[in-house]
């Protein structure tokens, strides 16, 4: 009888050790490290200091920028993902035959390490010999080329395209499942009806992927906060601090400026960010459910 | 008749123009990388830019790997994939192995606190990485592990465990029960019905979730570029954005070769197990 009762504890046993240890423990020990000056691991620093270090991260002149950049890269990367995979999504949920081959190849951006899209764009939206430049000279909508990467204004908003490029694939495949999922029935005897395509899609398929659309939007802007390689990578926070977001920044504030304890404010400040997010889509899911 | 035969033409025509706008738009900065690798150092800087290289060449390919030296610094590609392999690996042996045990644990055993320990370890997956980068480097830093692709090998493994559980999980709770317990009224014990009837049948989905962990591992950059120094033991993430700074755009046919030799393991994978993918993706993520 004891023997059926312990089994399962032994058999979790190894999976909770290493995320106790390594994903739950670092949570309380990031907390008490930002109370204190520790300096990358020198001995002597380390020391309690109080709210010293949240003190300079809100004096910080840089942080309202962080925080601006952050909140913009957030909405903007995950509402335009969405739109664009929401349409993308629509179409690929009809049966044409060039819809095969879009759904045998569409997922490769996503899939691919976001330092190889990186790589890839970097070199895309090169000043002087990248690709883009060219189409856009080419085109006539430019004269000479941009440096989409070195103008403090641009560079944001040309790194959140290419998130959008690698989100919209696997939100357009999973959109596409859930239009999949409209009764026929109701689609067919809305164009007996009359409905034009548009009405259809507004009044039927659209409502009944409401709710996918709502869960994807926590999980597109949790991955959009996470996916601060693609920044780290193209610019390093750069022009002048006109891309950091609150990841980049810690990342440089701890491993270019060995300022631990002040890197772990901002990861404490982060954190409570992402949870008053997650809280506020969990109300957002409760009045949905209430309604249903 | 005529009218309504043209439409249909028209619509068609519409139809997959658009379904090539799509496809250009995916597919095109793909594309545009293994062109640029096979650029030669001239045409690299052909201006207007060259969509079609006269003289493809596997040049950079060359520099890159073995022998090649840039600024006194030896270029270690090959030894960056092997590096990203063996985390890989190792990591997704140690994933499949304590996730499939614990996955088994809550398919099949309902102890106490089953529930909330599951939800505990879903929890951590809405975690933000990057702001526990300082605390994991102080404690793998103690450890001694820093600097060791062990010390890697641990955290990837740590963030790759709850999703790994929560499928295997699933995938064992789609295997009958019954089948396993006529097997044990058979005469088979139960570790004998688990290897013999559970695990045949759960092998293609524990196989998917192995797969998507090791994609997840073979491409993760933060941890890898903080805990490890010396350069030999750099994994290919880290060494491919060494790449982009060192060669900055001169030689941006060697980044793009970096690129596709790493990109290749990973599409290879992926198109076998495409479709598993996006299920286990939404197990992950959709549900609950």
């Amino acid at each position: 009888m004891t023997k059926k009762i312990k089994l399962p504890y032994i058999l979790i046993l190894p999976t909770y050790i290493i995320v106790v240890v390594l994903v739950a423990y670092p949570i309380f020990d990031v907390i008490r490290l930002s109370f204190t000056d520790l300096l990358l691991l020198r001995p002597g620093t380390g020391k309690f200091v109080g709210l010293k270090t949240y003190i300079q991260t809100f004096t910080d002149p840089v942080f309202p920028l962080v925080i601006r950049n952050t909140i913009l890269w957030m909405a903007l990367a995950t509402v335009l993902s969405i739109g664009v995979g929401l349409v993308v999504g629509y179409f690929l949920s009809f049966d044409w035959r060039i819809n095969r081959l879009l759904r045998a190849v569409i997922l490769i951006p996503w899939i691919l390490p976001p330092v190889i899209s990186a790589s890839i764009w970097k070199w895309m939206v090169h000043s002087d010999f990248g690709v883009v430049n060219d189409m856009l000279i080419r085109l006539r909508i430019l004269t000479s080329g941009v440096a989409w990467l070195g103008e403090p204004r641009v560079a944001l908003y040309v790194l959140i395209l290419v998130m959008v490029w690698k989100n919209v694939p696997m939100l357009s495949i999973l959109l596409s499942a859930a239009f999949q999922g409209v009764p026929n029935e109701l689609l067919e005897a809305a164009t007996i009806d009359g409905a034009s395509g548009w009405q259809k899609f507004r009044r039927i398929s659209l409502p009944t992927v409401s709710y996918t659309l709502l869960i994807l939007m926590v999980i597109v802007s949790i991955w959009n906060i996470q996916q601060f390689v693609i920044i780290w990578i193209t610019t390093r926070g750069g022009p002048i601090n006109y891309t950091h977001i609150l990841p980049t920044y810690i990342y440089e504030m701890a491993f270019t400026n060995f300022r631990f304890g002040q890197a772990a404010a901002l990861s404490v400040i982060t954190i409570i960010i992402l949870m008053g997010i997650s809280v506020v889509y969990l109300m957002l899911f409760r009045r949905t459910a209430k309604k249903d | 008749m005529m009218r309504l035969k043209t439409r249909k033409i028209s619509r068609a025509v519409i139809i997959n123009l658009l379904g090539i706008i799509i496809l250009v738009f995916v597919l095109f900065p793909i594309i545009w990388v293994a062109i640029t690798s096979l650029k030669s150092q001239s045409e690299l800087f052909a201006i207007p830019v060259r969509y079609f290289p006269k003289k493809p060449t596997l040049q950079s390919y060359k520099e890159i790997f073995f022998k090649g030296y840039w600024s006194g610094q030896a270029l270690l590609w090959h030894q960056y994939l092997l590096n990203s392999l063996f985390v890989s690996g190792i990591s997704t042996f140690f994933v499949l192995l304590f996730g499939s045990m614990a996955g088994y644990a809550f398919s099949r055993f309902s102890f106490k606190g089953s529930r909330i320990l599951l939800t505990i370890l879903i929890l951590t997956r809405m975690l933000p990485g990057p702001a526990l980068m300082v605390p994991i480097y102080v404690m793998i830093s103690n450890y001694g592990l820093r600097d060791t692709l062990w010390g890697l090998i641990l955290v990837h493994s740590a963030f790759g465990l709850p999703l790994t559980t929560w499928l295997c999980a699933g995938f064992f709770k789609s295997v009958p029960r019954e089948l396993e317990e006529a097997a044990i009224v058979d005469g088979c014990s139960r570790v004998k019905a688990l290897f013999r009837v559970v695990l045949p049948l759960a092998f293609i989905g524990i196989v998917s979730v192995g797969a998507y962990h090791f994609v997840g591992s073979w491409s993760e950059f933060a941890f890898a570029s903080i805990l490890l120094e010396t350069q030999k033991i750099r994994t290919a993430p880290v060494g491919l954005g060494d790449f982009i700074f060192l060669f900055g755009a001169a030689y941006y046919n060697r980044v793009g070769a970096a690129a596709v030799t790493m990109a290749i393991p990973i599409t290879i994978i992926f198109l076998f197990a495409q479709r598993h993918f996006v299920r286990g993706f939404l197990a992950g993520a959709v549900k609950e």
